[in-house]
């Protein structure tokens, strides 16, 4: 690692199931986790350890991959040589030991404070998703297009699974992760491998092998369906689902990658061309690729009556696709751009290794082999890749028609 | 060419000002990306001046900066420059904000190429009353989205409060009414005046070199022509300390009260460095008072005075400054009250010796850590130099605070600079 002023990036990843009855436990978890521990009963305890060791950055964090869930516990420390502090990186791991092995457990499960206000905060949570029309939107347009899929179980939890939970159900639960689950260390940084043994030579680890779900194949072909739902807003949310039938272990994984830059990935896109520079219909618009699920998203924040304006240059510029019609100089723009995402990737040594822990379930890629094939990508690859999406759903959270045009 | 290296963080800065006015500044990194970011010293606050060439002081309407930064974009061709710079494989972007408007470029490839488009497509702006029109549209959009955010409405409710006359009042944005009154010929006089060289600063951080990047904008800048440059006479509205108004409260279709308590700095004159430490001696305070590390925190959790988005921050300018503390609640009454007080309590400013030294290391740290990472590097030098400070030097002044240095700040802590803002849930919910 070059010039860079982090010591390291040290991750210990636990693999295990995502599902809905786990899920709201997962995210309650972590936030009583990365709050206090056994020797750290509090707050401040923890918040002044971390600034002592020079605003360290050691947490715990869940993500999803389709089935799977990702429980990472990480730590990052500057580079000992700017502050003359030849101790700072062992200070640091025996924190970092602290927070993964000995949470703050009394008699009957978590400290039952802790849980009490941890438990309120995540049920505010969950509740403020309607206060962000965005995301609300988002997660409404999920739960119509896969109400039994695993698309539609949140990360954040639900409240009628949060009420079931009690500090010994959650203790449990932390076990069942220490115990049960895979797990895998990822270090990067200006260290050796020896030493990073020796650092770890005291973390007990079970040695479990788990064949996870990463990747959905999920089918489902239907009638797309519209759903609006109104609200006392200014601008409505257009949220149009399509399926992809493509995941990152199918042939056409980067070639429907280049077709969603080209289809709303970017600001020379054909939907920011059309819906925004030509229509002067939104602000923001633009489409997203979902591997782990086979999804493309693409959303608009509109007035209430552009919206069947807006929702059939959305389809037109699909079926354009669908029928063959690819500017070759765009298909060149994406490439560039889809390649010089990928070497940003590899500057910054925490993005490259969540890379790398993410490929490292699928087929091992790294940037430099996703570089290869994105040159490759053809015409007819993007058609084919165009071919394979499907609308399914489009949510429509309206607001009022402000005229404002 | 002028070269200043810094050892304690392992940075050397390049940095040349041109005849034309143009301050070019270089910090090379091993990085495959390098980011540029083309600076007037042009934001929302501005809004009456005497333009180029001209005697009399006009005004101009509200968002007028954001809209340029819009339309500055756009080719006398029609093309759109952020399209040319992705056809370089390059991203472009461009945000305004009280003080200045940026536009910025991400590349890791055909970087000379880029940073002359950078260069070219903000240098030759080409606005008509067509394309005027088509942003109105796509700008009134950009206004809705924020009207249905409750954070960016609590934001615009407390400086609305806080001051009578600043335009910051407003959204950086303008208004509906603002944005409909803006013309191709305000857009042309605006950016004749602050478009300047000399109003412009040009910072390129990641993988060049130096001695290049300087002769090649020095190449750029020879070819064009410039009117000969003159001091910008603005005039930028200071308030003292006084609040606008005591307290407001709106409603929206939200689910749980949200609520921001405001404290109003007042303007005044800062010698070099010095408004850099205010601002950070304030951080300080508020940090050792409302951060994680506080019985303050613990006892607004224990007492369920604060729910989801509880966050406190500091901005201060050469014109205005204002605190804000802000959170999700379901006791929107009991949080103003508590933390009005709090804030009155500084008249007298007691702070641990401990905890302050302890929160230096944490921004020594955070400090090495904002290095990595070329946006903050790129923005801090624009930063730091607006504030009249360098920001590759400035923790050297922090190092040398002691806790004392907090005790002055006292005089800020007055009931007459303190307001709220309140968003209640309507409707159904």
């Amino acid at each position: 690692m070059i010039n860079n002023n982090i010591k390291g990036h040290f991750f210990i990843h636990f693999f295990g199931e995502f599902n809905k009855e786990n899920a709201t436990k997962r995210s309650l978890l972590t936030k009583i986790m990365n709050s206090t521990t056994k020797n750290y009963p509090t707050k401040k305890l923890v918040a002044s350890k971390l600034f002592d060791l020079y605003d360290a950055n050691v947490f715990v964090s869940n993500s999803p991959i389709y089935k799977t869930n990702l429980t990472v516990f990480g730590l990052s420390i500057i580079n000992p040589r700017f502050v003359d502090d030849p101790n700072l990186l062992e200070e640091a791991f025996a924190f970092f030991k602290e927070l993964i092995y000995s949470p703050n457990f009394d008699e009957n499960g978590f400290n039952e404070n802790e849980f009490k206000e941890k438990k309120r905060i995540l049920r505010d949570n969950i509740n403020n998703i309607y206060n962000n029309k965005a995301m609300y939107a988002f997660n409404r347009l999920l739960d119509e297009m896969g109400p039994n899929e695993i698309i539609s179980v949140s990360s954040l939890g639900t409240i009628e699974e949060l009420d079931k939970i009690t500090p010994q159900s959650l203790k449990d639960f932390y076990y069942q992760i220490i115990n049960n689950e895979m797990v895998k260390i990822y270090v990067t940084g200006d260290i050796t491998r020896e030493h990073v043994i020796e650092l770890f030579r005291d973390f007990k680890f079970n040695n479990l092998r788990l064949n996870l779900e990463v990747a959905s194949n999920d089918e489902k072909h239907e009638e797309f369906r519209e759903v609006i739902e109104n609200q006392n807003i200014n601008q409505s949310q257009l949220m149009m689902g399509f399926r992809t039938n493509t995941n990152a272990l199918d042939e056409l994984y980067i070639p429907m990658a280049i077709f969603n830059m080209m289809y709303g990935g970017m600001v020379s896109s054909d939907l920011f061309r059309v819906v925004r520079e030509e229509n002067s219909l939104a602000y923001s618009v633009g489409s997203s690729v979902f591997f782990d699920n086979r999804l493309l998203i693409v959303n608009a924040g509109i007035d209430a009556g552009d919206y069947e304006k807006t929702r059939d240059l959305i389809i037109n510029e699909l079926d354009r696709y669908k029928r063959g019609q690819v500017d070759s100089n765009l298909l060149q723009v994406a490439k560039d751009n889809l390649i010089s995402s990928m070497m940003e990737t590899s500057d910054d040594p925490f993005s490259n290794l969540t890379f790398i822990i993410k490929n490292s379930m699928l087929k091992n890629y790294t940037t430099d082999d996703i570089i290869e094939l994105i040159k490759k990508v053809t015409i007819d690859d993007v058609v084919n890749a165009s071919q394979k999406v499907e609308l399914d759903v489009i949510y429509c959270l309206k607001g009022e028609d402000n005229g404002n045009k | 060419m002028e070269i200043n290296k810094y050892q304690n963080i392992d940075e050397t800065q390049f940095s040349e000002k041109l005849d034309n006015g143009l301050e070019v500044i270089v910090v090379p990194k091993q990085y495959n990306k390098t980011y540029a970011a083309f600076v007037t010293k042009f934001g929302s606050a501005v809004q009456r001046f005497i333009p180029m060439e001209s005697s009399e002081y006009i005004t101009v309407p509200l968002g007028v900066a954001h809209f340029l930064e819009h339309k500055v974009f756009e080719m006398e061709d029609g093309t759109d420059a952020s399209i040319l710079l992705a056809n370089l494989g390059a991203d472009a972007n461009a945000f305004t904000d009280y003080g200045q408007t940026a536009y910025i470029t991400t590349s890791t490839a055909n970087t000379e190429e880029v940073i002359n488009l950078l260069l070219d497509y903000v240098q030759e702006p080409f606005f008509n009353d067509e394309n005027v029109a088509k942003e109105q549209g796509i700008i009134t959009q950009e206004l809705m989205m924020y009207m249905d955010k409750p954070g960016s409405r609590i934001h615009m409710g407390i400086l609305q409060n806080l001051f009578s006359k600043n335009p910051i009042r407003e959204d950086i944005v303008g208004t509906v009414k603002s944005i409909k009154s803006i013309n191709k010929e305000i857009l042309y006089t605006c950016y004749n005046t602050f478009y300047h060289p000399s109003n412009m600063t040009l910072v390129v951080v990641g993988n060049v070199d130096a001695e290049a990047i300087i002769n090649l904008v020095k190449d750029n800048q020879t070819k064009k022509n410039f009117a000969k440059s003159n001091d910008i006479i603005k005039e930028m509205i200071v308030e003292d300390n006084r609040v606008f108004k005591k307290t407001d409260t709106i409603k929206m279709d939200i689910t749980m009260p949200k609520v921001c308590v405001g404290l109003k700095l007042p303007y005044r004159r800062y010698l070099p460095n010095e408004l850099f430490l205010e601002d950070t001696k304030l951080r300080m305070l508020l940090e050792l008072t409302f951060g994680p590390s506080t019985t303050t925190y613990q006892e607004l959790l224990d007492l369920e005075i604060i729910n989801t988005g509880f966050s406190y921050n500091v901005y201060l300018d050469n014109y205005c400054g204002y605190i804000l503390i802000q959170a999700n609640t379901f006791k929107p009454e009991e949080f103003k009250t508590y933390i009005k007080e709090k804030l009155l309590s500084f008249a007298k400013i007691n702070i641990d010796n401990k905890e302050f030294t302890q929160m230096k290391r944490a921004l020594l740290g955070s400090f090495i850590k904002s290095f990595n990472n070329v946006e903050f590097i790129a923005h801090g030098i624009i930063d730091y130099k607006f504030k009249n400070s360098n920001l590759f030097t400035s923790l050297d002044l922090v190092n040398n605070l002691t806790v004392n240095d907090l005790t002055p700040l006292s005089k800020y802590f007055v009931r007459k600079a303190i307001t709220d803002f309140t968003i209640l849930p309507k409707g159904k919910q």
